[in-house]
């Protein structure tokens, strides 16, 4: 029995053992490690830029030196124009100098801002599109396929009450090249927007229509998918979860749209803003009424954009002979296969998975991208799945089956149910699927209902999402930069370089920078060379000051008891532990006049031992020298001498 | 001639704009595949896309001098504008290049009869493979959407009957019934769309050939396998 209790205890101790070192080299060492390559990545990095700064500036002050007859010249000559470039030129390039450095120490590891600055320097064409009346310009992002200019701008004096603090300015400028088709469309689709709060004010003038709309910060739905299947593979749980998450938000902003009686037209990645409050949907240049009397045109992005709709373009329908809200949701299934897939839906609603979601997600995009007539009827019918979704631990685990479209019998009405007084005050009731997991089922949601959780949970949710999207990139990144970049493992190799070198010559050089200011002697006392000035500074052994002479006696010396050459002594020279003969000039130059003084051949100073106060030292100063000796060795040379407490 | 192969060319002859979608639909992929498989690196998918709509665009000058009675294959007429739209703008890029050029080829009927052995059997084989899947995508439009999803989930994506029936919650008898319903679809799409776009016998023996004619199980087997590599091929495009 005890041996068995043994082996058992053996056994546990090996396990958590081995666990207690696989958790410190996971959570100890791996990040330590982690942390020095990065270090090591960084200074190299540094190094490499700092070589190419100083490159740049070098060649920077040949080119200036170059150039420098050439503006005298100009000045001469009176060549303003000539010579205001060539100086504009070299400012320029001397202001870029440095910026390679700073950056790297400066570069945010969050997400880069996505607009640029407006150039200061106006030209007349850049001035006269530049102003608008109540805005002051401050940057200008990226424009679409419109052929209009976005710009950001704050507002200044005559802004409209309460606008944001941040907008964008659409500005179509036919001098500028703008189609007047385009222009036409976006200013009839101004009415359905401003109905929907999307547009702060517009104006015109004889060449221009513009209109202003706040500004929402973050990066655009296209570039995080990127970033999100950097790694190839499967997407990880917290990616699945954010994509569900975003196709909720879009969905919900989609049944604005269509409640409010438009329909956006125009679905896509490019169009999706995301940032730490959700996905927004963006754009309005296509939104549509959806009883417009108009004929239905094929606008749209192709993958993204119904078949259906450029059938029925194709057949010149009219919008309201359509259900504009149909095509929208198949954008929005095409959105969400995006968001799985990381590319297009290239074979619309028979697009194959690669990537592993689960049956219910891959059921919603089947039925919002189905035939015209077999998808969801209403974007509250495709909301209601995709918030069970969102609100399920983990979607991947959700069966079709369990999805309110699927499980509800009778299907959905065309128009979002209101849910009555009982289903308000009815909460949904949570089913335990798995109790060793802890994982459970939501049944009884309300369809169309938002997620059965209460505002503070939900909000903690999308803090968490937004901590897990911030730090997945950041993951996504590094191993992405790992991977492909050969200039980060030059930057190892580099760094890893300088340190070593460092290291070396910081270890030769150790003695010579940083000196033992008195060595330590383990010899014996030195053979006597003449008179020996004893000063003793021990403050707790008066005892030792005989023990010394004797000490001194016995090797040859003659110890000397001079009052005034003491005196002299503690006056000129600091006797503390830690003078420096020897490294210390002024002290040296001291010492050396005290003893030409009172023709002496050294001076012994008993004091106490840094480290123990009641130890015995005795420091012998010399002409040009300084040796420290302990009491057991003078004891042993002297044999007589013994140390008191 | 099947009687449907005479009215879909009718009908692109007579401008029908829907008729020209689903021959983009239906042979677009192949086109761009085939065409940047002949520009063999030097061409980007946006050009590749010009030329495929340029093909298109000739083959719209053309399809009143196409006669399906002379036994030539439509796709293999295709065939010779792609490579007529593809010879245009190389000569217009050495043009370009030079700042002269070769005047462009004409479009000839001989073109018709002159590229059987040029074409490969790869190419017909994606013909055919894409005249499946706009079967299935008619299919798919066609039938009832619960009925089609247990036949994706069951014989495309080759998942076992129980757990079809577990994942949607029904018995296994239903899905047996889901899946004879969308089976029975996808039969007669096929037929259809092999006679809209056969134009000779051996094109209306393919299906056959390809274990499409089979019972059950064969035609199961043939068309997932026909699916997945139409499926993979788009992908490669």
């Amino acid at each position: 029995m005890p041996k068995l209790l043994i082996i058992l205890v053996v056994i546990v101790g090996t396990a958590i053992g081995a666990a207690a070192i696989g958790i410190l080299l996971r959570h100890l060492l791996g990040p330590i490690l982690r942390g020095i390559f990065n270090v090591i990545q960084f200074i190299g990095h540094l190094i490499i830029e700092l070589i190419c700064d100083v490159l740049a500036a070098t060649w920077n002050l040949f080119v200036a030196v170059l150039l420098l007859p050439a503006i005298i010249g100009g000045l001469l000559f009176g060549r303003w124009e000539s010579v205001g470039r060539m100086v504009r030129g070299l400012s320029s390039r001397f202001r870029r100098t440095g910026r390679r450095v700073a950056g790297l120490v400066t570069r945010p590891a969050g997400v880069q801002p996505q607009f640029k600055r407006t150039p200061s320097r106006t030209t007349r064409q850049g001035r006269r599109s530049g102003e608008f009346p109540g805005w002051r310009l401050t940057g200008e992002l990226q424009a679409g396929g419109s052929g209009a200019r976005l710009l950001v701008a704050e507002p200044a004096d005559g802004a409209p009450d309460g606008a944001p603090s941040r907008v964008v300015i659409k500005c179509f400028d036919l001098s500028g090249g703008a189609p007047l088709g385009q222009m036409i469309r976006e200013s009839r689709a101004l009415d359905g927007a401003k109905k929907l709060g999307l547009v702060i004010e517009h104006n015109h003038d004889e060449t221009r229509f513009w209109y202003v709309m706040p500004f929402i910060p973050g990066n655009h739905l296209a570039h995080t998918v990127t970033a999100m299947h950097t790694s190839g593979g499967q997407l990880s749980e917290s990616s699945v979860i954010r994509s569900v998450g975003w196709c909720r938000d879009l969905l919900a902003t989609l049944g604005k749209y269509h409640d409010a009686g438009f329909w956006h037209k125009d679905v896509k990645p490019e169009n999706i803003i995301i940032n730490d409050t959700g996905a927004h949907l963006v754009d309005l240049g296509l939104v549509t009424p959806l009883q417009s009397a108009m004929t239905l045109t094929t606008h749209g992005t192709e993958y993204f954009r119904d078949p259906e709709l450029v059938r029925q373009a194709l057949r010149g329908s009219k919008v309201s002979e359509v259900d504009g809200a149909r095509f929208d949701l198949y954008s929005a299934g095409a959105v969400l296969y995006y968001m799985v897939e990381g590319t297009f839906p290239a074979h619309g609603n028979l697009s194959r998975f690669e990537i592993e979601c689960g049956d219910a997600i891959r059921w919603v995009i089947r039925r919002a991208m189905a035939d015209y007539h077999k998808r969801y009827a209403t974007s509250a019918e495709m909301l209601a799945d995709v918030a069970f979704l969102a609100a399920s631990r983990d979607p991947r685990q959700v069966r079709p089956a369990d999805l309110p479209s699927v499980s509800a019998s009778p299907a959905p009405e065309a128009t979002p149910p209101k849910p009555s007084v009982g289903d308000v005050h009815r909460r949904p009731r949570l089913e335990v699927s798995d109790w060793w997991s802890g994982r459970y089922r939501v049944r009884d949601a309300v369809p169309g209902a938002p997620p059965s959780q209460p505002d503070a949970f939900e909000a903690a949710r999308r803090a968490r999402d937004s901590r897990r999207m911030i730090r997945d990139e950041r993951r996504q990144r590094r191993s992405a930069a790992r991977r492909s970049s050969f200039g980060r493992l030059a930057a190892f190799f580099v760094g890893t370089f300088v340190i070593v070198f460092t290291s070396i010559f910081v270890l030769k050089y150790a003695d010579v920078w940083f000196p033992d200011p008195v060595p330590m002697s383990t010899q014996m006392l030195p053979d006597g060379k003449g008179q020996v000035l004893i000063v003793n500074n021990h403050p707790r052994r008066l005892d030792a000051h005989t023990a010394v002479q004797a000490a001194f006696t016995a090797r040859g010396w003659q110890p000397m008891d001079d009052i005034d050459a003491e005196a002299r002594f503690r006056r000129d020279i600091p006797l503390t532990n830690g003078l420096q003969v020897g490294a210390d000039e002024a002290s040296t130059r001291a010492v050396r006049a005290v003893l030409n003084t009172h023709d002496l051949a050294g001076a012994a100073i008993v004091q106490a031992s840094p480290d123990d106060p009641n130890a015995v030292q005795v420091l012998l100063l010399t002409g040009d020298d300084a040796s420290l000796y302990d009491l057991e060795v003078l004891a042993k040379a002297a044999g007589s001498i013994q140390s008191t407490p | 001639m099947h009687q449907l192969t005479t009215s879909f060319v009718r009908r692109l002859r007579d401008r029908d704009e829907s008729a020209w979608f689903e021959l983009w639909q239906v042979f677009g992929p192949i086109l761009r595949g085939q065409l940047m498989k002949w520009g063999n690196g030097r061409l980007g998918q946006e050009t590749v896309r010009d030329l495929s709509q340029e093909t298109l665009a000739a083959l719209s000058k053309s399809i009143e001098r196409f006669d399906p009675t002379r036994g030539v294959r439509f796709s293999t007429w295709l065939l010779a504008i792609a490579r007529h739209a593809m010879s245009d703008e190389m000569d217009r890029r050495m043009a370009l290049k030079r700042g002269a050029g070769k005047r462009p080829i004409h479009l000839q009927e001989d073109w018709m009869g002159g590229l059987g052995s040029a074409v490969d059997a790869a190419y017909e084989q994606k013909i055919f493979e894409a005249k499946v899947a706009a079967a299935i995508r008619r299919a798919e439009a066609s039938s009832d959407f619960m009925s089609f999803e247990v036949y994706r989930m069951r014989v495309l994506d080759g998942r076992s009957g129980k757990d079809v029936a577990v994942q949607l919650g029904v018995s296994q008898p239903t899905i047996s019934r889901h899946l004879q319903q969308a089976r029975r679809e996808l039969r007669t799409r096929l037929t259809e769309i092999v006679a809209t776009w056969s134009f000779t016998p051996e094109e209306m023996a393919e299906a056959e050939l390809a274990g499409l004619s089979g019972d059950d199980m064969l035609f199961d087997e043939a068309l997932a396998e026909i699916w997945h590599r139409a499926a993979s091929m788009d992908s490669e495009c």
